[in-house]
């Protein structure tokens, strides 16, 4: 096999990755075009923007935990639990604000460590692990608020979930876009970024090159329960009351948007773009479900079609280097 | 109309979930009354029914109060068939000591609602001197099937359940069978469970009550959005349906879109800013709670337009949040302290008074003329206002606070 | 009765980079017992694999029952009563006896399983094993290993084998066991089935075999009737000719001793402390059999084990027990799996070079990717790898320059003592010389090397002495003369006089 062959190969895989997600948001982005003409107007890409801000903030976090081969289910529980710690400590007054944001990222530093401190040193499957601290979180929340998690978020906070950007961009989108870029300067320019993808491609082989790969997945897992912490944050403040209710779609949808977007479940493989086009899909999708009224059972069946897809799509990628690593060896 | 597990709690979904079978029989069981009594006009029922007249009256009491509320000029009750429990059948002395001993299959304090059941029940108790044995189901049909045999096994003079799923009617049966008397409460179960009597809001009063009020709102005509919980669960389905029914005797009322706000603010805010941009001209929306009416509203005050007429459960926060403005809503409730008539219900059994098979409770219904009056500053947001429950009471469980 | 139940005719076989099979010729007669001998790495593993329908052969073909067959797949071969039982046990341990030995062939009547015939067909194959008072229901977990692999046998046996192949059933076993599974094998031979028995034990052979095969570098060295052989004669044919001229003598190593280990013995291991003391440019072999422990004391050495007692010096300073302890110590392991251990495939070939010390080529936790590719072109030309750039997948390279990654990435951070573990395996031949060149170049620029190898001659070639591995234990050392292989050989196989 020649160098060039080899080359254009490994750009079509990593383009591969990219372009069925792509191929879905364009495919969604027409159907919208036809079905629901208002799509396009400016109140419903607003919407469209929100959503890619909450859910994409959580989705960076899942992604981070994804490359390390783990899942995180308790992102949900972090962002519950940072609307009831800001209302209970804060009582509803921007007095007690700062104090409030302190005190929901400590606890979600708590929630990371047990979660990492489990995987890592426990070694206990990272899907149970995590949904073991969602279910934690939820009874200490119900123990501590007498079952009756209510409050109101201050006022100062609510330019995070409501506020707008030189009038028309939401601040979600514009939050997560800075911490969009953040992840991609740490995991494709710093030495902490090739220590996760290290990790998560070959733990073993890490390990052996002096990699501490305990450490790793315990900050990504920190991270990702910090991130939880903030799009729970920005959730609040968008309605600016406690709603306990809102816990488990978003934990699925951060998933999803990772997995479509293109970042494999087995660890190791994804960058910050295929989360991003992934965030941008499932949010024009969702639109687009309410804007046709179509009910809640259609919007699971579809998010769960996609996964499957995006999941079933992945086997693909995966397949070319193979191929032409095998040919390598027998030439 | 509201169920328990739809209140406010971070188990919610789960709760609901669970719960909906229940409702989901409660349909069936409405349907085949209604059935049998525009066959029948309620006269073979009436046959074996003690004092039917009587209760009948006290059944359509509780229509009469809302459609006075909300100012309906069209609103009757749906056939129901009411009767009065022989009360001697179940007349007994303490099984020990000298006060009664009532056993409490409850749903445990999950989320708000669950706390103020349970605790206004146990208040309540303590007003009368009777001795309370509780069990927490945790908002979990098995969990509440293992409760009501244990509670069953320590004999009680009666018991109390706040029925959790149909799968615990066995289990009910079985306590009916060994002669202690059970009353249901704020939910139904099929007549199989033979219990003596069922203490509840009616499941399709405030459907339809809602939607009469945006009927004679718009004048018969307009278009509404109908929001509703949780899509195929049985709770939210059959208010919607109710609603439907409703609003198919106005020809010229549109139902321009249908969508689920996950009895969440967030959801019915998204939901509502995805209805301005769809549906600019929307005159009336119809939701089934006050948490998704929250929501549309501060959708509609973002986007700087007027929140059409809304309905929902009167929920403390939103009628704070509504305080001052000239938004037009008409609210209802599903009170939680309506434990402590399932309580005042077992008792009447036991002293061999009158009790009703089904007590239909009555709660305040308001709308915005009088709405301002019931927010309440020192309560929580979740409070279902106005509260009966006993002031000290709401105190105690900090869901107040002392004035 | 067919003259060969089953044999080999002129079988080639190539693997990228090795020839594993060349024109062998075998035949395994029904009734006798026929012992296939040879190194690691000499073929046998491939020759059975082929006999079994699991690979099929380049050139020359399978004979079966004095015809020539083809085998598809291993379910051809089983069809034909040719069934081998493996060295690693496949018994399900949470299942009955009764159930192990029909695995795979259950008797059924009307769709249903027949309790009765099964019963009846495991009894008779057990018996033949002589385990005909062990309780069908027994969970097989429960018994013995000597007694899950006569289990195992059964069930060949149940199968109405015409050949059986044991790959190193001795393994697990010793003494009277030993003794037991030599009487079950005589008797089923006796029966009239061929056994095809593959051991490195060579103190069964005049015990148990008939005829014999020795298999050196994928070549019939020599096969006969086991009478005609003495276990020196086996040994010397094993090992066959002296290497020395590919490799010439290494400079002596005139530096002072870099890595001293005493009294060293790996976590979970029941052997005997080993020693060992390594000069600055010296080489030092470590062979063995396959599992006699030469990876896990490098692992061990590595920091990759933990020790259950002893110490590792390097410099005169001990060296904590932990991979950072070592690789800070300047003790760096490239390890025998590489493309588990060793690599990162997924990454470029420049960052796996990197990844041991990604400070180097950073600043403020950033990479430099100018640097990066610095360090990649310097391995480049230290080691002449061949890629088409530093941002290539590791995993499209082929395998001698993969290793050179693998070697490459410790470089980096210039260790006292590189520890290789099979560093040649997988690899081409031309590139097997590079690394071996490598390999003399890193000593003689004052690295301390320990180098362990399945490959005899590789071992005697590169290395100033060698360590010989048995159980566990270090069991002698051997300096380089023209008879060290076959005194080596002895060795490892426990048949030094």
């Amino acid at each position: 096999m020649t160098t060039a062959t080899t080359g254009s190969a490994s750009v079509l895989t990593r383009l591969s990755t990219v372009l069925a997600p792509l191929a879905g948001l364009v495919l969604v982005l027409v159907l919208a075009a036809v079905t629901t003409p208002q799509m396009y107007t400016p109140d419903v890409v607003r919407i469209v923007l929100f959503q890619v801000g909450i859910i994409g903030i959580a989705a960076l976090g899942q992604t981070l935990v994804l490359l390390t081969g783990g899942i995180d289910l308790s992102i949900s529980g972090a962002m519950a639990m940072t609307s009831v710690v800001l209302a209970v400590t804060t009582g509803g007054s921007d007095g007690r604000l700062v104090a409030g944001v302190l005190l929901s990222l400590a606890a979600g530093l708590a929630v990371g460590l047990l979660n990492g401190g489990l995987v890592v040193l426990r070694g206990v499957p990272p899907f149970v692990a995590t949904f073991a601290s969602l279910v934690l979180v939820q009874g200490v929340v119900i123990a501590w608020t007498g079952g009756a998690p209510s409050g109101r978020i201050p006022a100062g906070l609510s330019w995070l979930g409501q506020g707008r950007v030189l009038g028309q961009v939401p601040v979600p989108v514009v939050v997560f876009a800075l911490l969009a870029l953040a992840a991609l300067v740490v995991l494709e320019r710093t030495t902490a970024g090739r220590r996760v993808y290290a990790t998560g491609f070959n733990p073993d082989a890490a390990r052996l090159s002096g990699v501490r790969p305990g450490l790793v997945v315990v900050g990504c897992y920190v991270a990702s329960s910090l991130l939880g912490v903030v799009a729970g944050m920005v959730n609040a403040s968008y309605i600016g009351y406690v709603d306990a209710a809102l816990v488990r779609s978003l934990n699925l949808d951060s998933i999803a948007a990772a997995v479509i977007g293109g970042v494999a479940l087995t660890g190791g493989r994804g960058r910050v773009g295929n989360t991003l086009l992934g965030t941008v899909m499932l949010a024009v999708l969702l639109t687009w479900l309410i804007q046709l009224g179509a009910g809640a059972g259609a919007r699971l069946v579809v998010s769960g079609a996609v996964i499957v897809l995006a999941v079933f799509m992945q086997g693909r990628p995966v397949r070319i280097p193979r191929i032409t690593a095998r040919e390598k060896d027998t030439t | 109309m509201t169920h328990p597990t739809r209140r406010r709690g971070p188990r919610r979904r789960v709760l609901t979930t669970t719960v909906g079978l229940a409702a989901l029989l409660v349909a069936a069981g409405c349907s085949t009354e209604q059935e049998g009594s525009s066959s029948s006009s309620g006269s073979s029922a009436a046959e074996d029914c003690i004092n039917a007249d009587e209760a009948q009256a006290e059944y359509t009491a509780s229509w009469t109060s809302v459609k006075e509320a909300f100012g309906l000029t069209d609103f009757e009750p749906v056939d129901e068939t009411v009767c009065q429990v022989d009360g001697e059948q179940w007349k007994a002395e303490p099984k020990q000591g000298d006060s009664y001993r009532i056993a409490f299959a409850a749903q445990g304090p999950t989320n708000s609602w669950g706390v103020l059941s349970d605790e206004a029940l146990k208040y309540h108790a303590k007003e009368l001197g009777v001795d309370v044995l509780y069990a927490a189901a945790n908002g979990d049909a098995t969990t509440q099937v293992d409760n009501i045999q244990q509670l069953t096994s320590q004999d009680p003079d009666a018991m109390v359940v706040v029925p959790m799923g149909d799968g615990i009617s066995g289990q009910v049966k079985a306590a009916v069978d060994q002669d202690i008397p059970v009353v249901l409460c704020s939910g139904l179960l099929p007549d199989s469970s033979g219990a003596v009597s069922t203490v509840t809001r009616q499941y399709d009063l405030l459907g339809s009550a809602y939607a009469e009020w945006i009927a004679e709102k718009l004048g018969g005509k307009g278009k509404v959005a109908i929001l509703s919980g949780l899509a195929g669960v049985p709770t939210a389905e059959y208010q919607k349906a109710a609603a439907e029914k409703t609003f198919a005797k106005y020809p010229d009322i549109k139902i321009v879109t249908t969508q689920y706000t996950q009895w969440s603010p967030t959801v019915a805010k998204t939901v509502a800013q995805n209805l301005i941009a769809s549906y600019p001209d929307l005159d009336a929306i119809w939701s089934d709670s006050g948490y998704g009416a929250l929501g549309v509203v501060q959708a509609y005050q973002e986007a700087g337009k007027a929140v059409p007429p809304i309905t929902g459960d009167s929920i403390n926060e939103f009628i704070q949040a509504t305080e001052g403005t000239d938004v037009q809503y008409a609210l209802s409730t599903f009170p939680p302290e309506m434990s402590s008539t399932c309580l005042d219900t077992a008792l009447d059994l036991l002293k061999g008074e009158p009790v009703l098979d089904k007590v239909y409770v009555d709660s305040p219904s308001f709308t915005d003329a009088d709405g301002a009056q019931y927010a309440r500053d020192d309560c929580d947001g979740g409070l279902l206002v106005p509260s009966s429950a006993p002031e000290d009471l709401l105190v105690d469980l900090k869901m107040c606070k002392a004035s | 009765m067919p003259e060969t139940a089953l044999g080999a005719r002129g079988v080639t076989k190539s693997f990228p980079g090795v020839r594993a099979l060349d024109d062998v010729t075998l035949a395994c007669a029904p009734g006798r017992v026929h012992a296939l001998l040879g190194e690691n790495g000499a073929g046998k593993s491939t020759l059975v694999r082929i006999l079994t329908g699991d690979e099929s052969p380049d050139a020359g073909t399978v004979v079966v029952a004095d015809r020539e067959t083809r085998l598809g797949a291993p379910r051809e071969a089983l069809g034909l009563g040719i069934v081998p039982v493996y060295q690693e046990l496949t018994v399900l341990p949470e299942m009955s006896v009764l159930d192990n030995v029909l695995l795979g062939q259950e008797r059924s009547r009307r769709g249903l399983l027949d309790r009765g015939a099964q019963r009846e067909l495991a009894r008779a194959a057990l018996a033949r094993v002589s385990l005909e008072d062990l309780p069908l229901g027994t969970r097989t977990g429960e018994l013995s290993l000597a007694n899950q692999q006569l289990v195992e046998i059964a069930r060949a046996i149940a199968r109405r084998s015409s050949v059986l192949i044991l790959d190193e059933p001795s393994a697990v076993l010793s003494g009277d066991k030993l003794q037991a599974l030599h009487d079950v094998v005589r008797a089923i031979a006796a029966e009239g089935t061929a056994v095809v028995y593959i051991t490195h034990l060579l103190e069964e052979v005049p015990a148990l075999a008939d005829d014999l095969t020795v298999l050196r570098d994928g070549k019939v060295v020599s096969s006969g009737p086991a009478t005609d052989y003495t276990t020196d004669r086996i040994v010397r044919e094993m090992v066959g000719r002296q290497v020395d001229q590919v490799f010439p003598d290494p400079a002596p190593p005139a530096g002072e001793v870099v890595l001293r280990v005493s009294d060293l013995v790996p976590v979970g291991s029941s052997a005997p402390p080993a020693h060992l003391e390594v000069r600055a440019g010296e080489i030092v072999g470590l062979a063995g059999l396959v599992g006699a422990g030469r990876s896990r004391f490098l692992r061990t050495l590595a920091g990759a084990r933990g020790r259950s007692q002893g110490g590792v010096d390097v410099g005169g300073r001990r060296v904590r027990g932990s991979l950072t302890g070592a690789i800070a110590a300047g003790v760096a392991l490239v390890p025998e799996e590489r493309k588990r251990d060793g690599l990162v495939l997924d990454l470029t070939a420049a960052q796996n070079i990197t990844l041991t010390d990604l400070r180097q080529v950073s600043s403020a936790g950033l990479v430099r990717t100018a640097r990066e590719n610095a360090a990649f072109d310097e391995e480049r030309e230290r080691l002449g790898i061949k890629a088409s750039g530093p941002g290539q997948p590791t995993r499209q390279l082929s395998g001698g320059n993969q290793q050179k990654i693998a070697i490459a990435k410790w470089l980096r951070v210039s260790p006292r003592v590189l520890l290789l573990d099979e560093p040649t395996r997988g690899v081409d031949i031309g590139a097997k010389s590079e690394i071996y060149r490598i390999v003399r170049e890193l000593a003689a620029s004052g690295m301390a090397i320990v180098i362990a190898s399945s490959e005899l001659a590789e071992v005697i070639g590169l290395a100033h002495r060698v360590l010989v591995f048995r159980d566990g234990a270090v069991v002698g050392e051997v300096h380089r003369d023209p008879d060290s292989a076959e005194r080596i050989m002895h060795l490892a196989l426990g048949t030094a006089s």
